[in-house]
């Protein structure tokens, strides 16, 4: 008895209790659908976040010279000043560009109008390496910072709330009562993603990292944010200011180094382990729809027990009758996963259209999605269509 | 008491059951439905088995069709011991050497007449096309080729049988193992019914039939009496069958 045999048959009989079928289609469908819709808005997290963070430019590397987990608590935080960042910059022939940011929150004050903001106390290569592009004027250049200028920059937006219109550059605002020249504003950046219950860059304000203690009232540097030549040689380019760290910290000091490579890691991490939580709870109602199929191959197996023994008594095998049972579950389940991939499909899209996640269907989710409606076939007809194999056919032919 | 039958174990015994039992045991209860019954048939003869109720036709039935085993004793089957074959083994023996017709009909109610006779072929294997034809073929030898589409609730309790001996014969079995097949037809139905298996024996098949009916009994050249288990008699009918006759004396 061939295959095609088999799926003639299992098709016909699943025909014959149409209802049937069709309620308990509707539990594998919803299970795949939902499968799919969880997949793929893991994908679209995934797409959305590597995306944010490519944008960061794979040269990118970030550097926090004091890193105070809990095990170094107790440790003395270093200072790291800016002849420190200096030393690096010299002893770090891969990097391109090095720049410390020293911030604070402060008080960005014109006449008596006066915000609250973020004061970034940095040099003039980070304009470089963010790709900062100004709305009027100019950023801070090698000589402000070398010659302690009391300049600013403002951010798009902290500008024009500050000025309500009128043109900033050239004015005098005072930061934290040191009195500074505003020399340009930033473009408009936008809302950018992960900047939650931070003030957002179009309301910072620069100053030259030499007006720090003045400005800020601190010299530490915070974070350094440096680049690489080129991508080749990001891994050198960390080696380099490890090296360094350690020999100006000591060897015991807790620092961290990380490249944009390393952070798109780790949030890939995080996303796969969200989208396969997300999946776990989508399979959990596929495996609902499994044991619905269960149920009731159970009740035909039952309802066609005299069925079973009269194809015995002609001549059947225990396997011939395992298969028919096994592909009534399958093809129930594989119709299920059909119309439960085109289901999650629209789900997916829905979501896509009514959220931020840019929920995608990948040929990923739909090959997950077909292969475990088919093994959900299986692993939930089996077991049924195993008892109606092994009944004996006497019996089976006196069952009323 | 079975009269001994001194060829009994000759080249021509398609059937010899020697010592078998069949004990059922339904909780404390143990039921000796069989107890160490022997017997012989002969290839092509007609044997009817009667005995009142309980007393073990169906359960030897069963046993000759290898749809069960004996608890003890021997079954050959054609020269081959079936007694302790595996299901599997019992299920290709049933399909290749055995027919069916039992008293209920046990036709498949969603399948055509046609698609019922084809059953058999499609566990023996046999192609949709070849198997089509052998069905076809069987359904007019019963006179029923023109109810080839219709369904067992379309078809009188008479043709419904036609098509359940239409399916026994299909594969071309050695036996045709009949129990009561006449037991839920009129009398005119019957008798078209015995008409049609007289024929197949002629043709050679081996058949044992199970009939509480004297009438149904005399078509067959020999008639074997079960009480308790245990075969209490045998009669010989001297007009008629041939191979009957070279049986006895
Ligand atoms: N599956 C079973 N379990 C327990 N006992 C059984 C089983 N099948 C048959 N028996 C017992 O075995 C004995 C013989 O039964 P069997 O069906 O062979 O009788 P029979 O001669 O065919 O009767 P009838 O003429 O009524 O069909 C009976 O006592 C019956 O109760
Ligand atoms: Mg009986």
């Amino acid at each position: 008895m061939g295959f095609m045999e088999y799926l003639r048959l299992a098709i016909s009989s699943l025909y014959q209790n149409r209802l049937r079928s069709l309620l308990t289609l509707l539990g594998i469908v919803i299970g795949v659908a939902s499968v799919i819709t969880m997949v793929s808005i893991g994908e679209g997290a995934r797409v959305e976040v590597v995306g944010e963070l490519e944008g960061l430019g794979s040269t990118m590397i970030f550097i926090q010279p004091n890193y105070l987990d809990q095990d170094v608590m107790m440790g003395k935080p270093v200072a790291m000043s800016l002849e420190d960042v200096d030393l690096m910059k010299r002893s770090s022939p891969s990097l391109s560009y090095v720049s410390p940011q020293i911030t604070a929150r402060g008080i960005v004050k014109l006449g008596n109008r006066e915000k609250r903001t973020t004061i970034v106390s940095t040099n003039d290569e980070i304009a470089w390496m963010q790709g900062l592009g100004m709305a009027d004027g100019r950023f801070l250049s090698e000589s402000d910072i070398r010659s302690r200028r009391t300049v600013l920059v403002l951010g798009w937006q902290l500008a024009n709330e500050l000025f309500e219109g009128e043109s900033p550059v050239g004015r005098r605002v005072r930061v934290n009562d040191v009195a500074c020249d505003v020399i340009g504003v930033m473009k408009r950046r936008g809302q950018r993603a992960f900047s939650g219950g931070m003030d957002s860059e179009d309301m910072y304000a620069y100053v030259p990292v030499t007006l720090a203690r003045r400005a800020i009232g601190t010299e530490r540097v915070q974070v350094v944010l440096a680049q690489a030549r080129d991508v080749d040689s990001v891994r050198t380019a960390r080696e380099e200011i490890e090296g360094f760290l350690r020999r100006r910290f000591g060897r015991d000091h807790k620092f961290r180094v990380e490249s944009a490579e390393s952070i798109l890691e780790s949030a890939k991490v995080i996303i796969g382990v969200l989208t396969a939580i997300l999946g776990g709870i989508g399979s959990i109602s596929l495996i609902v729809g499994g044991i619905g199929v269960m149920n009731i191959m159970l009740v035909t197996v039952t309802e066609r027990t005299r069925e079973i023994g009269i194809r015995k008594a002609i001549g059947a095998r225990n396997s011939h009758i395992l298969r028919q049972f096994v592909m009534e579950a399958v093809v129930l389940c594989l119709v299920g996963g059909v119309l439960g991939t085109l289901l999650g499909a629209l789900g997916a899209h829905l979501v896509a259209a009514l959220s931020p996640v840019p929920a995608t269907v990948s040929p990923l989710a739909i090959v997950v999605a077909f292969a475990s409606s088919s093994l959900v076939g299986l692993i939930f007809g089996v077991y049924p269509a195993y008892k109606a194999a092994n009944l004996d056919p006497i019996q089976a032919l006196r069952y009323e | 008491m079975e009269i001994p039958l001194p060829g009994g174990n000759s080249a021509g015994d398609i059937i010899v059951v020697e010592g078998v039992s069949k004990v059922y045991n339904t909780g404390h209860v143990k039921v000796n439905a069989l107890k160490d019954v022997n017997l012989s048939v002969r290839s092509g003869e007609f044997v009817a088995i009667m005995g009142p109720s309980g007393s073990g036709k169906s359960t030897l039935m069963n046993i000759l069709g290898c749809l069960d085993r004996p608890t003890s004793g021997s079954y050959r089957l054609d020269g081959r011991e079936v007694s302790s074959l595996s299901p599997d083994d019992l299920a290709i023996v049933r399909n290749k050497k055995i027919g069916f017709v039992f008293q209920t009909f046990n036709l498949l109610p969603r399948l055509t007449a046609l698609e019922n006779v084809e059953l058999p072929l499609i566990y023996a294997g046999v192609g949709p096309g070849e198997r089509r034809e052998r069905a076809l073929a069987a359904l007019e030898s019963v006179g029923l080729k023109d109810r080839a589409r219709h369904r067992p609730n379309q078809l009188s309790g008479g043709q419904a049988q036609r098509v359940a001996i239409a399916r026994a014969l299909v594969n071309n079995p050695a036996i045709i193992l009949a129990d009561e097949p006449t037991g839920n037809l009129d009398s005119k139905s019957g008798q078209e019914i015995m008409g049609i298996i007289m024929e197949m024996n002629v043709r050679g098949i081996t058949v044992v039939m199970v009939t509480h009916d004297d009438d149904i009994a005399g078509y067959a050249g020999r008639i074997i009496y079960l009480k308790d288990g245990d075969i209490v008699g045998s009669e010989m009918k001297n007009e008629g069958r041939k191979a009957a006759t070279s049986t006895i004396l």
